[in-house]
C-alpha cells in the first residue's frame, strides 16, 4: 500500500469498526442478565420529554451501551488479560487468577467497621438471660493462605480477631477456626468454602461447644451441581476450569423440617431449584435470607444453636444439624438485631454463635 | 457524554459523521451546530440555554460593534459582553466560592448558592470573549452568518475541554471544510492516540492515585508514587482529550491548535508554560497579560502583571484558594525566572533545567490537586519523609510492581522518543514499507483495547471536565 491508498485503508478500517460496534449494538436483541456477573443488565431507556430534560435518559442511555455492548464478556476478559498479562498488574480490579483459582481479598482492614461489628456482636450478647453460651468464629479469606504467592497487601486476620477480643472483652467465647482450613478448603473460582471439607471446622466447633458428635460420626453421601462457576470467574471475566458444586446428604438432613421465614413456607435443607440460579451456592439454605428455621426431631441433643451468619453459615449449618434440635440462623444483614425477637428470642440453655466472614466484619456497618 | 464512553465511539460519532458526509455543504456548519448542541445536551441538558444564550449575546454585541462608529458606543458593547461572559462564569463558578470566603473572613453564615457547574463554561466563556475581543481591536471582522459562529461557539470536539480555540483560527474551515481521505486518516489516528492515552495510561494511573491517596499506610515511597502518578495522569488525560479533539476537528476539516508539546521536556518553568496547555496560556497572555501592559511598564508593573495573570490562570483551574496559590507559586518562579534564574540554568547543563524543571511542576501539582492547603502540605511531608513517615509500605511496594511498567511506559510516552523511533522506521527502505502495514493493525489493536477497558469499566471522567 503507498500513501494515499495506506490512508484510505486506515480511515475505512477505523470507521468500519465504529459503525460495526454501533449497528451491531443497535440491531442486536438486549440480553436481560449477565451470567457471569450474575445481576441484571440495563434495558432499553424509556424516553419521556421529562426523562430527557431531566438528562436521565442519557444517562439511561450510557448504562444500556455499557451493559448491552457486542462480545461484552469477551471485551472484559481482554481487558483482565490486557492489565495482568500485558501491562503486568498486580491484579484486575482488584482480582488476582494463581494456579487456576481467583482471589479477591481485601488489601486493608477498616477497623472502624470490625469495631461497629463487634459492638453490635456484644450488645446483642449483653441482651442474652444468663446461661446461653455464646461464642464468636471468624471465617478467614482463601487468599490468607496463599499470602506468599498472591504477593498483594492483604488485610491482617489476626489483627482482625485481636480487635474482636479487645472489643468484646471476653463477653463471647472466641472459637479460632484458621488452622482448621486450608486454600483447598475453598471453591477455587468462588470466595465460599467447600461444604465437603468442613470437618476439621465441625470438629472444632463440636469441641468447643461441648456437642458429641464429630464429623466423621455421620455418614454423608455426596451430590453435586456440575459444571460450577463460582462469582469471582464471572468478574475476572478469563477462562478458568469448571470446579463441582458439592453438597452433602443424609438421613438427618431428609428427615429435617425447614421452615423459610421470608416465604412463610417450608422446604428442603438444599435448595434445588436454586441450582441453575444466579448463584448456584444459593442451593445451600436458600442462599441470603433473613430467617431459617431448622428442626431436627432426632437430633443428639436437645439443645438450640441461634446462629448468626452470613452465607458461609448457610453451608456449615447443615453440618450441625444432627447435633441440634433446632438451628435458626438470622442473617444481621437483613434483620435488624433491635427486632430479634421477632425471629427468636434466647433461652437459658441455647448456643449462640456468631459466625461471619473476615470480608463481612471488615464491611461490619452492614450488620444491623 | 465523553469522547471515552461508548455511546460516544459507536452511536454518536458513527452518526454524526455520516450525517455530516451525506449533507449538502451548504447545511454541514448546521449539522455540525446540531451535533455539538445535542452533544451538549446529554450531558447538560439544562444549560444548553446558557450556552446557547451566551453564543446569541456576543453574536450581537459583536454585529453591533462591527457596525458602530463611536468608540464610546464600542466600549460601552465591550463591557456588556464582559460583563455577560465573565458575570455568568462567576456566577455559576466563583460565586459559592466567595461567599465562602467572606463567611470564613467575617465569620458570617451566608448561604451557599449551590449552583451546579454547566460543563465546559471555562472554555466557551474564554472563546465567546475572545472574539468579542477581536472584533473590538479590529483584529477580526465579525460574524455575520450565526449558524457559523454558534457552531464555532459550540463545536463538540472541542467545547467541554479544549484546546481554547480562536475564531480566526477555524473562520476559514468552517467556510470550506469538508471530508478528505487525509482528513479522515489523520485526524481518527489522532482520535484513537488520544484515546488510548486517556483509557490505557491516564485512567488507569488515576487507580494509583487513588489507591495511594486512600492507602491507610503512609510513605515516602507511597507519596511519590502518588505525586509522580498525578503528573502523568494529568498529563495523559488531558493531552489526551486533546489529541481525540484535535482528531475530530482534523476528521471535519476543522485544523485546532496543538496545547501540549512534551511540557516534561522543559528546562525551566517559562519552557513549561509554552508547552503545556498553550492555548489557556497564550489567551491570557494575548487579552490579560498584553493588556495589562506586558513588559512594556517597567519591571515592577511587569512582575505585578505576572502575579495579577498566573492567580486569575490558576482561579482559572478551579473556584478554590488551593488553586490560586498554584497560580502564584508559578509567578513566584517565572518572576524568579526572570529576574535572575533563566541566565544561571542557562549556564548550566540542559539536564539541571529539566529536573529543575519536573520538581518544581511536580511539587505544584501536589497542590493542585489537593482540595486543602492541610492535604497538600501533608503529602509534601510525607515525599520528604518528615514526621517519620516510613521509607516504604507493603501497598507502596505493591504499587511499585503492579503499576511500574505503566509508570514507564508513561514517562517514555511524555518524550517525542516512540515519535523518533517510527520516523527513523520510517526513514528505512523496508521500514516505510512495515509502518504502512503497522500503523492500521496497530491502531485498530488500540481502539480494540480501549473499547475492551470501557466495557469493563465505569464512568471515567476528564480531569479537566471541571473546568
Amino acid at each position: 500500500m503507498r500513501g494515499k491508498g495506506h490512508e484510505i485503508v486506515t480511515a475505512a478500517l477505523l470507521l468500519g469498526a465504529l459503525a460495526l460496534g454501533g449497528a451491531t449494538l443497535l440491531l442486536r436483541t438486549p440480553d436481560e442478565v449477565s451470567a457471569a456477573e450474575r445481576r441484571a443488565l440495563a434495558g432499553k431507556p424509556l424516553f419521556s420529554l421529562e426523562r430527557l430534560v431531566s438528562g436521565r435518559y442519557f444517562s439511561d442511555l450510557e448504562a444500556y451501551v455499557q451493559d448491552q455492548f457486542p462480545l461484552r464478556d469477551g471485551l472484559r476478559g481482554l481487558a483482565a488479560a490486557s492489565r495482568l498479562y500485558l501491562f503486568r498488574q498486580g491484579d484486575s480490579n482488584g482480582l488476582t487468577p494463581w494456579e487456576n483459582a481467583v482471589y479477591k481479598p481485601d488489601a486493608a482492614l477498616d477497623e472502624g467497621q470490625i469495631r461497629h461489628a463487634a459492638n453490635l456482636i456484644g450488645t446483642l450478647a449483653s441482651t442474652f438471660p444468663a446461661g446461653v453460651n455464646s461464642y464468636v468464629a471468624v471465617i478467614p479469606d482463601k487468599a490468607d493462605y496463599v499470602a506468599a504467592q498472591l504477593r498483594r497487601p492483604l488485610a491482617d486476620y489476626e489483627r482482625l480477631c485481636e480487635i474482636l477480643r479487645e472489643t468484646l472483652g471476653g463477653a463471647v467465647g472466641e472459637i479460632p477456626l484458621r488452622d482448621c482450613l486450608d486454600e483447598q478448603d475453598y471453591y477455587r473460582t468462588d470466595t465460599h468454602w467447600r461444604q465437603e471439607r468442613l470437618g476439621r471446622v465441625v470438629d472444632r466447633l463440636a469441641e468447643s461447644m461441648g456437642l458429641p458428635l464429630r464429623f466423621s460420626d455421620t455418614a454423608y453421601e455426596e451430590s453435586g451441581v456440575s459444571p460450577f462457576y463460582g462469582v469471582l470467574y464471572g468478574q475476572l471475566a478469563l477462562p478458568l476450569p469448571s470446579e463441582r458444586l458439592t453438597y452433602l446428604r443424609s438421613g438427618a438432613l431428609e428427615d429435617a423440617r425447614v421452615y423459610y421465614h421470608d416465604e412463610d413456607a417450608y422446604g428442603a435443607v438444599y435448595r434445588l431449584d436454586k441450582r441453575e440460579g444466579m448463584d448456584p451456592y444459593d442451593l445451600f439454605l436458600g442462599g441470603a435470607t433473613t430467617c431459617v428455621t431448622i428442626e431436627n426431631e432426632n437430633a443428639a441433643t436437645d439443645r438450640r444453636l441461634i446462629l448468626f451468619r452470613d452465607s458461609f453459615g448457610s453451608s456449615l449449618a447443615p453440618l450441625l444439624v444432627a447435633q441440634y434440635r433446632q438451628i435458626v440462623l438470622i442473617d444481621l444483614r437483613y434483620a435488624a438485631s433491635a427486632y430479634l425477637e421477632r425471629y427468636v428470642t434466647p433461652e437459658p440453655g441455647d448456643d449462640v454463635l456468631f459466625l461471619y466472614s473476615a470480608m463481612i466484619l471488615n464491611r461490619g456497618r452492614t450488620l444491623r | 457524554m465523553l469522547f471515552s464512553s461508548l455511546t460516544f465511539l459507536y452511536l454518536f460519532l458513527p452518526a454524526v459523521l455520516l450525517a455530516y458526509a451525506v449533507f449538502p455543504a451548504r447545511l454541514r456548519n448546521g449539522a455540525l451546530l446540531a451535533a455539538s448542541l445535542l452533544f451538549y445536551f446529554c450531558g447538560e441538558p439544562e444549560y444548553t440555554l446558557l450556552i446557547l444564550g451566551e453564543t446569541l449575546v456576543s453574536y450581537l454585541i459583536a454585529r453591533w460593534m462591527a457596525g458602530a462608529a463611536s468608540p464610546r458606543l464600542r466600549r460601552a458593547l465591550l463591557a456588556a459582553e464582559l460583563l455577560a461572559a465573565l458575570g455568568a462564569l462567576g456566577l455559576f463558578k466563583y460565586a459559592d466560592f466567595a461567599i465562602g470566603t467572606v463567611n470564613a473572613l467575617f465569620g458570617g453564615a451566608l448561604p451557599l448558592l449551590h449552583l451546579a457547574l454547566p460543563i465546559g463554561i471555562s472554555f466557551y466563556t474564554f472563546q465567546t470573549l475572545s472574539y468579542v475581543i477581536d472584533v473590538y481591536w479590529g483584529r477580526l471582522a465579525a460574524e455575520r452568518n450565526f449558524v457559523r459562529y454558534a457552531a464555532y461557539v459550540t463545536l463538540f470536539p472541542q467545547l467541554i475541554a479544549g484546546p481554547i480555540v480562536r475564531y480566526q483560527d477555524v473562520a476559514e474551515d468552517l467556510c470550506g471544510k469538508r471530508m478528505t481521505a487525509d482528513g479522515l486518516y489523520e485526524g481518527l489516528s489522532r482520535f484513537v492516540l488520544g484515546l488510548s492515552k486517556k483509557v490505557l495510561l491516564a485512567n488507569v494511573l488515576g487507580q494509583l492515585v487513588s489507591d495511594m491517596t486512600l492507602a491507610a499506610e503512609r510513605s515516602v515511597l507511597g507519596a511519590w508514587l502518588l505525586a509522580v502518578g498525578y503528573a502523568l495522569q494529568i498529563y495523559f488525560d488531558f493531552s489526551g482529550y486533546s489529541d481525540m479533539a484535535i482528531g475530530i476537528g482534523r476528521v471535519f476539516g476543522l485544523r485546532f491548535p496543538e496545547n501540549f508539546n512534551y511540557p516534561y521536556l522543559a528546562h525551566t518553568v517559562t519552557d513549561f508554560w509554552r508547552r503545556w496547555h498553550m492555548t489557556l496560556s497564550s489567551w491570557f497572555r494575548d487579552y490579560v497579560y498584553i493588556p495589562l501592559g506586558g513588559n512594556r511598564r517597567g519591571l515592577p508593573r511587569q512582575l505585578w502583571n505576572i502575579l495579577i495573570v498566573w492567580t486569575l490562570t490558576g482561579l482559572w483551574h478551579g473556584a478554590n484558594w488551593t488553586f490560586a496559590a498554584w497560580g502564584m507559586y508559578f509567578a513566584l518562579l517565572l518572576t524568579l525566572e526572570k529576574l535572575f534564574l533563566l541566565r544561571v540554568l542557562e549556564r548550566l547543563p540542559r539536564a539541571v533545567g529539566r529536573i529543575y524543571t519536573l520538581l518544581a511542576v511536580l511539587l505544584s501539582f501536589v497542590l493542585f490537586q489537593s482540595e486543602r492547603f492541610s492535604a497538600a502540605l501533608a503529602l509534601l511531608s510525607e515525599m520528604f519523609g518528615a514526621a517519620g513517615t516510613a521509607l516504604q509500605s507493603p501497598a507502596a511496594v505493591y504499587a511499585l510492581r503492579s503499576y511500574g511498567l505503566l509508570l514507564l511506559m508513561g514517562c517514555i510516552g511524555a518524550t517525542p522518543l516512540p515519535k523518533k523511533l517510527a520516523a527513523r522506521l520510517g526513514a528505512r527502505r523496508w521500514g516505510a514499507g512495515a509502518l504502512r502495514a503497522l500503523t492500521p493493525a496497530v491502531l485498530l489493536l488500540l481502539l480494540l483495547l480501549c473499547t475492551a477497558y470501557l466495557a469493563d469499566g465505569s464512568f471515567n471522567p476528564f480531569l479537566y471536565f471541571r473546568f
